[in-house]
Parts: structure tokens; C-alpha cells; sequence
């Protein structure tokens, strides 16, 4: 069942695993996911709206001025990545 | 720390000899410690410090961290120096960028000497899953200094900086510094600047300053902490000045009502119980002490962990080679072959799993059952200790229930480390501080107490930290290595 | 063609090119022209330890878009991530809204009104969300062939609104006068400017008799979009007249070669983990909020064409044309200060005016002539100092070189009927060219070339009718 599952989320966020950790996440899973479920243990959650911002605060909005200035030193890729004509090289977008 | 501020203020050449030292004292212990993975060259960090002495040499004001050696953990981004997360992914990686903490540490004179090692993008406790090297306990090179943090936290104890930075998702600030005999705080959630922090959980993450005592830990939290308008979740309330905060209470000595987690004192190991209930005892002597009961403590783990891996595999999503990051040949090949290979290349087995489990709690159909419940369950936690902390004013347990453990022992069972969480994910999950420091041993391995307060309340948790350092003399530990 | 029912559904995605600074980050948006990769920084590129931060103004067009479209707005907006995949992404997940799971989208429930076929009719407006432009891929010769991508992030973190549709649309031109309306109130707002290269995207789901719906994506104009939704249609029909099913599908619109084709199917359906963005709280949308963006709001298109209706006594028709262009709205309401056969003068802009514009595809922005130009030619063409046709040969010329009308008419764009002139000007002719009168004199059909000639020593200005006579006079008299 689990293998299933396994080879579902390597599609979602491409990743594989080599079969050595195929065989470990296998235990390791099931383990987890009882640990996940021990959620269902608490009483009455449904009662409780799901808490996604910690702290009540409210979305700071930020003026409409240009403060960056434009990066005509290429300081932001140059370092990291391949730039052709100052494009970022990149995979085909094909799916084959 | 104030000594050697001092120090340089009448006398900022002395900055100089100090840095020499500091490189000195690294250079003999690094290779048992191992606690650096980048470590700037010395003529880098001399020119700078010339540089700083000459900017102030009128000598009216110095900054407060004026010329102090700082260790920086490797998932805050550092301008022009190499930031790696402890990834392959990220081996090379040169942010164009300072994180918001460094340029205020900068601005106040510290001299940031390395990136320390840490567990792959923070995931882990023990800073085994780094890609590049295990490092090693000073008080026992055998054994595990915590982590994530666990770079920072063995610098700090082997004597090889004075200050150190850290970030604590789940206790990977208070982990480590409970481990070496350090200091360690996780602040209020939004009180120090994410910006620049490399995410893994970002509800739950903090940047947390990590010392040898609590005058230190006070006197750097108070250069980081602070609004940031380019981090939206940055709380907008003025902070004070929390060591000044914390003397005054440490002064006026106020009875506190404390509370005693009783739970996560029995689930610790018999030696780690013993040597908190010492410390905890020395408290109780003076204050109001209460025992309470932690509801759904193991449930907390559980939360933690559906949430920490949902917003991971999001917040890793981008790391694909195309900008930055490890790169491969991309020609002739769809960008879904070269992002699985890069990311299957970069990223270590924890990670990939917490990538593949966060993608499935929040995927459709699990959604509900997992993270939204997981939500429900931090919201009913927080109103749970809301009421608890209008009651008390502290909350105390061991940092970790356990001794740190030797190298190698939890990648056999990884449930047995997330449990080992247990104390520290709370502090997390509601958002408020949660402060570490050592209050004993045993067979020379370091034990530490952990103190909770009220959100924004930072003030009571050193002074408390305060009070049990002068009682037991607990502290400025530097391991012989 | 049999009457299958056709449902469209739109789903337009508009720049918000007035703002200054990106949705998310403050790096500046006039990028259009620049070097690849040089409007951007660690936030918009995604860099590891980013955040966002939010533009005010954003929302503030937002909203005000949203009451344009008489939606109902939200009472807190929720900012989400969703996941997927693509080279120009950074962060390999655009921040959006959803309608679902307990959140919901910036407004919903709206509508506009067109008047097409003679008739008016709503079309509702499902949602509007507020979210961020990816970068934009370049490739080496085509798609298919090319080795690799290059990406230019310089539109990553571009503020977006993404208006859908509900299927209310029925037809093609349906679909084009309700583009019409929705760019119309945008202008009018300020919000953009859809001249803007990649302003305006436009995808489109299709279904005839009840079906399955087809998407077609990449229509870039709103002529595209009715040569898009033609072609689909009768290729569903065709399909459906044959007895086949049409199956759910997205397929792309090929502009040049004008037919729509299918986009490779993708192996899973798309799963985005849809979560609310933790590193942005919600922003509570407050009455006063919401008042203040009101209050600032300018007379929308729909308040516009009633008002032209009832001060200038026009037709519903004529308001319509008028104030869909926001810049000819405003020229006529100029004019209308001057001059007041309204009927006349809407008439004049809607037709000739309008008609060179196009042709001479003059920047609307920065016209030559001016209101005044267009006032004078209709006064003097009422006070009969010019003709109609002389009208219509100056303001072409007015409208690409911006010339002055009474310097034009100086210089003779008078008619010339004065026989005195006129006569004058045919003996000069005549001399000039004295083997013409020869030709002539032989054959009645050379006359025209005379005539011709007095046409272009007069520059036009001379009446045709009045010269042929005066040049068959005297050629009458030569002969005798």
C-alpha cells in the first residue's frame, strides 16, 4: 500500500528514492503516519477553526514606490547561474 | 561579553589580538569539533576589524557589539559568503544578500567570523543529516551536540566564538544549547526578522541568539530583535530594551507563580529528571511553584511534525538548479527529468522524506485529515497555554528528556527523535518564547532547563535564567577539547 | 450551421500596469524594453530566505475593480500558494487566492452589462483574484526544437488580476463586446493600459449543446479571441454533427496558422496543495477600506454613456462607441465644449475621425490633433468655407501631421467656384501645355487630362464640375 503512495509523492515533488531508501522510508512510514493519527485521539477538533497565523496580526501593506533600484550590476544570478545574452538558462519545457 | 566591550572601548586595538586569538583557539580545535563549514580567512576578518576601529576612532560611540566574534548558523543569508543549509543543493550557493539579522549585526560592529554546520535545511536534532560532516559534542566527541543548531552550539562551547546565531523550528536552538552547556532562546514568534532565513517550517521558524550566559544572550537578542517591514509576519509592536528588562526584575526580584510540567519531567530520562528538579527546587525555594498537567503533550509532536513537513515541501519546492543551486546539464532534457534529478541529487534522505510526507498531508484527500486537523489542533493548543499563562507567569521542564545522545544512535529510529521534541515543539506551535540554559550534568554531559513564558514576555524568562545563573554558577563553560 | 448552444467562459488575466513597484516586492515594473534579468531582486527571483510584502495600491485597484464589477468583496483576503512546476516560476509556486477549503478569492459574484446585437445582457463575474506573473520563456527557433529554455524574470512578481467568467457568453461577438467593456472599465479606472505588450491574456472555455468544456489558452488580442472562438466552434460542431463526443481538453490557439490545437495532456491532473501562504497574515477588507477606494473612484463607462445619452442627446449606439474608448470620450467631451450639433460632431469621430486613426495607427496618447482642429473644421464646414469632401481630405492630414486649419485654408484649401479664378487658372493651363489642348481639340476624352492638370495646379481645391465646363468652353472657343 504504501509503496503506492510513495511512488505518487515522487511525482508530485520530483524526487526519487534510491531502493535502499525505498526500503527504509517503507518502515519508516507507517510509522509516522500512526504518529499523524494519534491526532484523532483529541477530542472535539472539528469545534476549533484551524489556526494558519500564529499571532493575530493584520497584513502590513507596503506603499507603491520603487526602492530597489534596477540590477544592472547582475549581482542577483551572475554568481549562481548560467546566463546566456543575459538569460537564465533553463530545461526544456516539453514534456517528453 | 561586557568585559571585552569594555575592553575595546578604552582600548580598540585590542580588537586585533582578540581575533587572534579566537582563530588560534579554532585552528587547534576544529578538526575534533568540527563545528565550521565556512570559516572566513583570517586577513579578511583583521581588515575588517582595522576597518572598524579606524570608523570609530573618535571613540565617543561604539556599537554595541562592537568587534565580537560571531558564528552564524549556514541557513542565514550572508552576502558574498557561501550559505550551504548543510545541502549539497545549496554546496555553492552565494546569497547577493544579507538576512536582516546580519545587517544589523554588522551595523553594530560584530565581525561575523563563519557559517557553522547544521542538519540539512534544519531538518533534524542531532546535526547528523548535514551533507558535509557530523559534528562532534566538546564534552564528548562521541557524541551529538544537538541540532539543528548544533554547529553554533559546539563553536559557543569550545570556546571558538563568543556569540552565535542560530534558528529554532522545533528546539533546534534550545536542543543544542541544552546539550553543551550553552544558552539558547527561541523568541517570540515575528520578534526577530525572518528575512534572510533560509525557510523550512515558516509559521514555526525563528532566528534565536545562542551564548555562554545570559548577559550575552539578552545584550544579541536585543541587536536582532525588532520590526521588519520586509518580513510580514514581523510583529509591529516597539521592543524595549530586554536586557534592561530583565535587570530590572533581576533587581525588584518579583515572586513569580511558576508552573511545573510535570508530564514532561516523567517522561525524562531518571539522571536528566534529577538534575532539573535540583534547579527547579532552587527556583521554588523563592517562588510560587504549581504542578500542572501538559494536555495532549504527545499530540503536540504529531501537529509539530504535520506541519513543519507541509510547509517544508512547499518552502523546498524551488530549489530546482535553474537559478541557483546544484547544477546539472540541462540540455536536450524536460525540465521535469532535470528538477527530479537535481532534487534527487541534492537532497539527503530526511529531507526527501519530510518533501514526500508535507506533500501528502496536504494533498487532496489528506488536506483535511492531516494538516487542516493538525491547524484545528495549534489553535486549541494556544488557547489551552493562553490560559495557562494568565495564571502563571512561567512554565519550566527539561529542555530535552534525554542526555545527548552518541553519534549515530537515532538514524536507527527516527520516531524515537521526533518524540525526543516533545518539550521543545510547543514553544513553537503558540508562538512564544522559550529559553534553554545548563543546569547540571552528569558523567560531565550537560543537562539543561527550559523555561516558557507568556508571548512578548521575554523579560521573565531571563530573569529567571538570571536568577538560577547566579544560584548555581552554571555558566561561560569552554570545553578543554 | 444547425443552433447548438455555445456557452464560453473567459478567464482574463490583466496587468496592473499603472503600479510602480511589483505585487510583492518594491523592484520597479517598467520593464518592457530592458535587458533580460536586470527588474529583478532576491524576492521576485525567489532567492532562498525571501518574503513577500504586500503593495497597498494593489489592493487598492483590486477592489476597485471588483466594485466596478459590482462584485460582492470579501471580508478578509487570504493570500495562497499554489503549487506546480515551470521554469518560470522561482518558487516553484505562484501566490494566488482560492475559492474553496474555507477561503475565498478577493470578490465574486459580479456581473457587467454589454450591448451587443442591439440589445443589452449580463455576464456574470465568477471571481476575481489578485496574484503574481511568472517570468516569461524564450525559446531557440520553436518550442519543440529548442535544446533548451532562456528565462527572463523580469515579469516574475508583476501584479495580476484574474477575472472569470461565468458560460454566460453565447456567441464570438458576445465574447469580443464584453472584452470590449472590461478593457473600457479598466482604462477608465486606471488600472492598466492594454496597449501594453502582455497586458491582456485572454483563455477561453468553449462547449457546445450541453458538452464537455474545452479550454483554449494563448489568445493574445480581442480580434484573436474572436477568431479563437470561431474556429473552436466549428470544429466542435463539425465534431458533434459527425456523431463524435468532444472530450475535456486545453488546447492551444495557433494565431498564424488560425486554428487551435492540443496541448500534450499532462499524465497527472494537476494536484496544487492549495495552502493559505504562511509568511503573509490576512488583510481584514474594512467598510471604510473598501469607502475609501469608492470614493476615489472616476465616472465608469456604464454612469458615462447614460450621462452622453441625456446631456448630449445621443443614442445609446453612438454613447457606446464614444465612451468605449475612454481617449475618444474625452476628445468628443472637449469638442462638446466648443460645439454643440452633438449629433454631427459624434458622428465625425465615430466615423472618418475614428477610421484614421486606425489606419494611420496613430498613438492615442499622443495625438497631433487637437479638439480645436476638429471644432473648426465642423464650423467652417457649417459657414460653408469648406465642402464636406474637403473635410475629409483635410482631417487625415490634420490627424498625421497636426497641420493648422486656417493655415491649410490660407494656403487655398478653399474651393474654388469663382469663375474668375477658376478661368484664370484654365488659360494658364492652357498655355502651359499647349499639345494637351491639341490632343484635346481631337479627342473629347482628353479633356479629363486638362482638368486633371487644373486639379493639380489648384492642389484640389478646384470644383471639378465648374473646371470641365470652363475647359470645354474655351476649347469651344479655340475651335471657332
Amino acid at each position: 500500500m504504501y509503496s503506492d503512495i510513495i511512488e505518487y509523492l515522487e511525482n508530485l515533488v520530483l524526487i526519487k528514492f534510491t531502493e535502499d531508501e525505498k526500503n527504509r522510508i517503507q518502515k519508516e512510514v507507517k510509522n509516522i503516519i500512526d504518529m499523524f493519527n494519534m491526532l484523532n485521539t483529541v477530542e472535539d477538533l472539528n469545534n476549533w477553526e484551524p489556526l494558519y497565523h500564529v499571532h493575530d496580526i493584520s497584513l502590513p501593506l507596503r506603499e507603491d514606490e520603487e526602492t530597489e533600484s534596477i540590477d544592472e550590476e547582475h549581482g542577483m544570478l551572475e554568481e549562481n547561474t548560467i546566463l546566456i545574452d543575459n538569460y537564465v538558462k533553463a530545461p526544456r519545457t516539453i514534456s517528453e | 561579553m561586557y568585559k571585552l566591550l569594555d575592553l575595546f572601548h578604552s582600548d580598540p586595538n585590542l580588537i586585533v589580538e582578540y581575533l587572534y586569538r579566537v582563530y588560534n583557539r579554532i585552528y587547534r580545535v576544529e578538526e575534533k569539533v568540527k563545528a565550521f563549514i565556512t570559516l572566513r580567512p583570517l586577513e579578511e576578518i583583521i581588515a575588517e576589524a582595522e576597518y572598524l576601529i579606524k570608523r570609530y576612532a573618535d571613540g565617543r560611540n561604539h556599537p554595541r557589539l562592537f568587534g565580537i566574534a560571531v558564528a552564524v548558523k549556514d541557513n542565514i543569508s550572508t552576502k558574498g559568503i557561501r550559505t550551504t543549509c548543510g545541502s549539497r543543493m545549496l554546496e555553492n550557493y552565494v546569497p547577493p544578500y544579507d538576512a536582516t539579522v546580519i545587517t544589523r549585526l554588522k551595523s553594530e560592529g560584530a565581525i561575523i567570523i563563519g557559517k557553522t554546520n547544521m542538519d540539512e535545511f534544519a531538518m533534524g536534532s542531532t546535526t547528523e543529516t548535514s551533507a558535509f560532516f557530523v559534528t562532534r559534542n566538546p564534552w564528548d566527541l562521541s557524541r551529538s551536540p544537538g541540532g539543528s543548531s548544533g554547529g553554533s552550539a559546539a563553536a559557543l562551547a569550545a570556546g571558538e566564538v563568543t556569540v552565535a546565531l542560530g534558528s529554532d523550528t522545533g528546539g533546534s536552538v534550545r536542543n543544542p544549547s541544552s546539550f553543551t552547556a550553552t544558552f539558547g532562546l527561541k523568541p517570540t514568534y515575528g520578534l526577530v526578522s525572518r528575512y534572510g532565513l533560509i525557510a523550512y517550517g515558516s509559521s514555526l521558524d525563528q532566528i534565536g541568539p545562542m551564548a555562554r550566559n545570559t548577559d550575552d544572550l539578552a545584550m544579541l537578542l536585543n541587536v536582532i530583535a525588532g520590526h521588519d517591514p520586509k518580513d510580514s509576519t514581523s510583529l509591529p509592536t516597539k521592543v524595549g530594551d530586554i536586557r534592561e528588562e530583565m535587570y530590572d526584575l533581576f533587581h525588584r526580584e518579583p515572586r513569580l507563580k511558576i508552573a511545573i510540567a510535570k508530564d514532561l519531567f516523567e517522561y525524562s530520562d531518571d539522571v536528566v529528571r534529577n538534575e532539573t528538579y535540583k534547579a527547579v527546587d532552587k527556583l521554588c525555594s523563592y517562588h510560587e511553584c504549581e504542578e500542572i498537567e501538559i494536555p495532549y503533550a504527545k499530540q503536540c509532536v504529531a501537529a509539530y511534525y504535520i506541519i513543519s513537513m507541509a510547509e517544508a515541501s512547499s518552502n523546498l519546492a524551488r530549489y530546482d538548479g535553474v537559478r541557483y543551486g546544484l547544477r546539472i546539464e540541462v540540455e536536450n532534457k524536460s525540465w521535469i527529468e532535470t528538477y527530479r534529478e537535481v532534487r534527487t541529487k541534492g537532497f539527503g534522505y530526511e529531507v526527501k522524506k519530510r518533501i514526500a510526507l508535507g506533500a501528502y498531508v496536504l494533498s487532496m484527500g489528506y488536506r483535511d485529515m492531516y494538516y487542516l486537523k493538525a491547524l484545528r489542533f495549534r489553535r486549541m493548543l494556544k488557547e489551552t497555554f493562553n490560559k495557562i499563562f494568565s495564571k502563571y507567569n512561567a512554565i519550566l521542564s527539561p529542555t530535552t528528556p534525554i542526555l545527548p545522545p552518541r553519534i549515530g544512535e537515532f538514524l536507527e529510529d527516527p520516531i524515537k527523535m521526533y518524540y525526543a521534541d516533545l518539550n521543545t515543539v510547543i514553544a513553537n506551535l503558540i508562538g512564544g518564547p522559550a529559553l534553554s540554559l545548563p543546569v547540571g550534568f552528569y558523567n560531565n554531559l550537560p543537562i539543561g532547563l527550559q523555561i516558557m513564558t507568556n508571548y512578548m514576555d521575554e523579560a521573565t524568562a531571563f530573569y529567571i535564567s538570571k536568577s538560577l545563573e547566579e544560584a548555581l554558577k552554571l555558566r561561560d563553560f569552554i570545553v578543554d577539547v | 450551421m444547425s443552433s447548438l448552444s455555445v456557452k464560453i467562459g473567459l478567464e482574463i488575466h490583466v496587468q496592473l500596469t499603472s503600479l510602480k513597484s511589483k505585487l510583492f516586492c518594491s523592484t520597479p515594473t517598467d520593464y518592457r524594453g530592458g535587458k533580460p534579468n536586470t527588474y529583478v531582486c532576491p524576492v521576485c527571483l525567489g532567492l532562498p530566505g525571501t518574503l513577500p510584502t504586500v503593495n497597498k495600491k494593489a489592493i487598492g485597484y483590486a477592489i476597485a475593480v471588483a466594485l466596478a464589477l459590482n462584485c460582492e468583496i470579501s471580508g478578509k483576503l487570504v493570500f495562497v500558494r499554489k503549487h506546480y512546476f515551470y521554469p518560470d516560476l522561482p518558487k516553484n509556486y505562484q501566490i494566488s487566492q482560492y475559492d474553496g477549503i474555507g477561503l475565498t478569492p478577493i470578490a465574486r459574484n459580479g456581473y457587467i452589462k454589454i450591448y451587443s446585437n442591439n440589445k443589452s445582457k449580463i455576464v456574470r463575474i465568477r471571481r476575481i483574484n489578485i496574484e503574481e506573473d511568472p517570468g516569461k520563456i524564450h525559446y531557440i527557433g520553436s518550442i519543440d526544437t529548442s535544446p533548451y529554455s532562456l528565462v527572463d524574470y523580469n515579469r516574475s512578481g508583476i501584479a495580476l488580476l484574474e477575472i472569470v467568467t461565468e458560460p454566460d457568453i453565447e456567441s464570438p461577438k458576445e465574447a469580443r463586446a464584453f472584452l470590449e467593456k472590461l478593457i473600457a472599465i479598466l482604462e477608465y479606472l486606471g488600472a492598466t493600459d492594454t496597449s501594453f505588450e502582455g497586458a491582456f491574456r485572454v483563455d477561453a472555455n468553449i462547449s457546445i449543446a450541453g458538452g464537455s468544456r474545452v479550454e483554449v489558452k494563448n489568445i493574445g488580442s480581442i480580434k484573436e479571441v474572436e477568431k479563437a472562438l470561431s474556429y473552436e466552434i466549428i470544429r466542435q460542431k463539425r465534431i458533434v454533427e459527425q456523431g463524435g463526443d468532444i472530450k475535456r481538453e486545453t488546447r492551444h490557439w495557433d494565431g498564424d496558422r488560425g486554428v487551435t490545437v492540443p496541448l500534450r495532456s499532462k499524465e497527472f491532473e494537476e494536484d496544487y496543495r492549495y495552502f493559505p501562504d504562511p509568511d503573509l497574515p490576512p488583510m481584514h477588507i474594512t467598510e471604510s477600506f473598501i469607502e475609501s477606494v469608492a470614493k476615489d473612484m472616476p465616472e465608469l463607462p456604464d454612469a458615462r454613456i447614460e450621462r452622453f445619452m441625456k446631456q448630449y442627446e445621443l443614442d445609446e449606439y453612438r454613447a457606446s462607441i464614444l465612451v468605449l474608448s475612454k481617449w475618444l470620450a474625452d476628445f468628443f467631451e472637449s469638442c462638446a465644449k466648443m460645439y454643440t450639433n452633438y449629433k454631427k460632431l459624434s458622428d465625425l469621430l465615430i466615423t472618418d475621425f475614428l477610421r484614421w486613426i486606425k489606419e494611420y495607427n496613430i498613438d492615442v496618447k499622443s495625438l497631433k490633433i487637437a479638439p480645436t482642429h476638429v471644432v473648426k473644421l465642423l464650423q467652417y464646414l457649417d459657414q460653408g468655407v469648406i465642402s464636406i469632401k474637403m473635410l475629409k481630405e483635410l482631417l487625415p492630414m490634420i490627424i498625421k501631421e497636426g497641420l493648422d486649419v486656417d493655415t491649410l485654408i490660407r494656403e487655398g484649401y478653399v474651393k474654388i467656384e469663382d469663375e474668375a479664378t477658376l478661368e484664370r487658372t484654365v488659360i494658364e493651363v492652357m498655355n502651359e501645355n499647349p499639345r494637351a489642348v491639341k490632343d484635346a481639340l481631337e479627342n473629347p476624352r482628353a479633356v479629363n487630362y486638362i482638368v486633371g492638370l487644373v486639379m493639380k495646379k489648384t492642389k484640389g481645391r478646384a470644383d471639378p464640375v465648374k473646371t470641365v465646363e470652363i475647359v470645354k468652353k474655351f476649347l469651344d472657343r479655340y475651335r471657332s
